[in-house]
This record gives structure tokens, sequence and C-alpha cells, in this order.
């Protein structure tokens, strides 16, 4: 099959000068039928004459017995079988040589390799793994889609606690450990911005100039610039706050995915804010890297944040 | 609110769940600790405080809770 594929390719491809002489014309070739007069002439190529047999050589052995000897007729038959047997054997010794080197000519000729390789190539795509999985950290956001990093995070733009406008671009170059709240959250936000503050008192000097912790309030309604500098001052010095225009604090909270919800009546001042409570560290260009849940204790969130800080 | 006002709500929030530990969630025998935070709490977080271990029970969750003296390592 191999073969007749060969055919095909070269007969498509480009005119080759054929070798007049390396073709074996059917006539000339040694068969069994043809019996002692061509005996001699079974190692060449050319046409073959009458010779007449030589004494003593191994190849014309069988026409010397059959000349010389008189013969009865089944014995005849015997030495003529004997005969073709023998051109059989050299038969096949020739036509193996032939094929080795029809072969040898074929795998020399790059035709043959075309099919191959486009089979091996089809092979290979049928195993590689075209959906590349994300690696080391995000490879454990187990609620996140695993084909590809969360579209989490974004440019943003807010007011810091002095009345400054910040952008996101600021914290380029430093990883962010970020948590949205809100100044009156009465139990979990002081404990989610605790751990915060726990893990950075744990890491080296050498990660603290690497991260930035960062407090988003949900709630600029209450939470002026004064309020939030206020809070923060009781969990850690090095926490930033940022607050907003209550539009800038929405588009915010769309490119992080943080839900948060207003109850209905919130005339007065005295309300709750129902917000997810997720700690987000966001890689040094803007991108998340890891998020932590509630559930998690300030060493588990410490191992994963150091973690991450070496990469 | 400000920061010291907060830490006085905490605190009595811690006594009201040890208290709610002893008499298994019964609030008829916590109104001591619960007079008091309506006294110094914004009434949304005494509510929230109040049945927030009820909450977290029904939901097979812990109730955990961690008092101001033992964040202090």
């Amino acid at each position: 099959m191999i073969l007749r594929a060969h055919k095909i390719i070269r007969h498509l491809g480009v005119k080759r000068n054929k070798n007049i002489n390396n073709i074996i014309p059917r006539c000339y070739s040694t068969s069994s039928g043809s019996g002692q007069e061509n005996t001699a002439n079974q190692t060449t190529n050319k046409p073959s004459k009458l010779k007449i047999p030589s004494v003593g050589t191994n190849e014309k052995k069988a026409s010397i017995k059959t000349e010389s000897k008189p013969t009865l007729d089944y014995e005849k038959d015997k030495d003529e079988d004997e005969a073709k047997n023998s051109d059989n054997t050299k038969d096949n010794k020739e036509g193996s040589r032939k094929l080795k080197k029809k072969i040898k000519k074929i795998l020399r000729d790059p035709y043959t390799y075309i099919i191959p390789a486009i089979l091996s190539i089809g092979v290979a795509a049928y195993f590689y793994d075209f959906d590349k999985k994300p690696k080391g950290q995000l490879a454990k956001l187990g609620t996140v889609s695993t084909t590809g990093v969360p579209l989490i995070g974004g440019s943003f733009t807010l007011v810091d606690t002095k009345g400054r406008p910040v952008t996101d671009s600021e914290f380029r170059g430093k990883h962010l450990l970020l948590y949205f709240g809100f100044t009156n959250c009465p139990d979990i936000c002081p404990e989610e911005l605790k751990k915060m503050a726990g893990v950075l008192r744990s890491l080296s000097p050498e990660h603290k100039t690497k991260i930035i912790p960062l407090f988003i309030t949900l709630d600029p309604y209450r939470d002026s610039c004064e309020a939030v500098e206020e809070y923060l001052q009781e969990f850690h010095p090095d926490f930033l706050g940022l607050t907003g225009t209550p539009g800038q604090i929405k588009e915010t909270t769309k490119k992080f995915r943080v839900y948060y919800y207003y109850p209905e009546k919130f005339d007065d001042d005295d309300y709750l804010v129902d917000h997810s409570m997720y700690i987000y560290l966001m890689g040094p260009m803007g991108h998340l890297k890891d998020y932590f849940e509630r559930s998690l204790t300030t060493n588990q969130v410490l191992k994963r944040v150091q973690a991450c800080l070496d990469e | 609110m400000n920061n010291s006002q907060r830490k006085l709500c905490w605190k009595l929030r811690d006594l009201l769940y040890k208290c709610q530990e002893k008499n298994d969630e019964d609030n008829s025998k916590c109104t001591q600790e619960l007079e008091e935070l309506y006294k110094s709490c914004p009434i949304s977080w005494v509510k929230r405080y109040e049945n927030r271990r009820e909450f977290l029970l029904k939901r097979g969750k812990e109730t955990r809770f961690i008092p101001e003296e033992e964040e202090k390592e």
C-alpha cells in the first residue's frame, strides 16, 4: 500500500529522469521457465547470449549435470526440477535484492514522507491538550471557571482618604490585598480586616514592600474620607482606604463582581449593607491572582499570599 | 460611630454570645446583656447579634466568634 501511495505521489509531482539502465525488461529476466540456456547470465543485467558452460564454476553445475549425463526421463524431470528450484532460490535472492533496492529508493525519495508526516501531525493534534488550564494558584479557584483567568478587576477611579482622586494605575507593579466593606459593619468586615492585618504583620519586610492593603467602601453615603481613615487606624497603619461617589463605587464593584445590597428603606442613618465577603489578591498587572473566603484562617491566607508574592 | 463605640459594642456582643452559649440560645435568660446592647449600639447591630448564633446553627455552620481578647496574639 505504501508503494502504491508512493507511486501516486510521484505521478502527481515533478517529472523525473528515468534511468533506463536500472529498468530490467521482463523478456530478459531469469524466470524459472527459461531453463538451462540462461543460467549463465543470472548475475548480469544485459541481454543474454548463448555461452558454452565452462567446467569448475558453481553456478553452472546444474547445466553441466543435465548436459553431460545420459538420464532417464523421470530423472531428467527431477534434474530439471532441481534446476528450477535452484533457479527459484536464485530468483528469490535476486528478487529480494531488487526489493531491497526498491525500498532504498523509496526511502531516499522525499515524497514518501508526506503521508506519514500528515498522519503524525494528525495524531499529535488529537492527543495535544488544546484547552490549557492555568497552573499554580489559579488552579485552586474552585467555583471560578478553569478555562482561563477569571475576568475580575479592571480600571477604576476612586477617592482616597485625603480627598485625592486615585486610579488603579497607581498600584501597578505591586500586589493588592483588597477588601470591599463598610465602616458600619457589625462583625464580618472587622474580622476580615483583622485577618488582613494579621497577614501583613506576619509578612517579611521584603514581602511587605510588594503588597498594599486596600479597603474600598460600599457605603459612600455614610463613609466619608475621614470616617474611612479613622476606621482603618484600628487595624493597621499601612491600610489604604478608598471611597468615592455612588457612581464610582458602582462602576468599581461591577468590575470586581462584588455583590452588595442596600435595604429598601434607608432613610435614617442606621442600616446594614449586605455584601460579598471575599478578600482579593490582585497581581502587579492588575489581574486577579487569588481570593480568600471567610472560612479561611489568618495562617491559611498568609501562606497563599506568600506563595503568590514569591512567584 | 467612632472606634471606641464600636469596640464597646463588640465587647457587649461577646458577652451576649457567651450567655447564649450557656443557655442554649435562649434569649429570655440574657435580657441584661441585650438591654446593654440596646443602650450603646445601633439597633441594626443588636438585631443582627440577637439571632446570629441561631441563624448559623440552623445553616449548619460553626457558630464561631472570635472575642476581642483572644484575637490579640
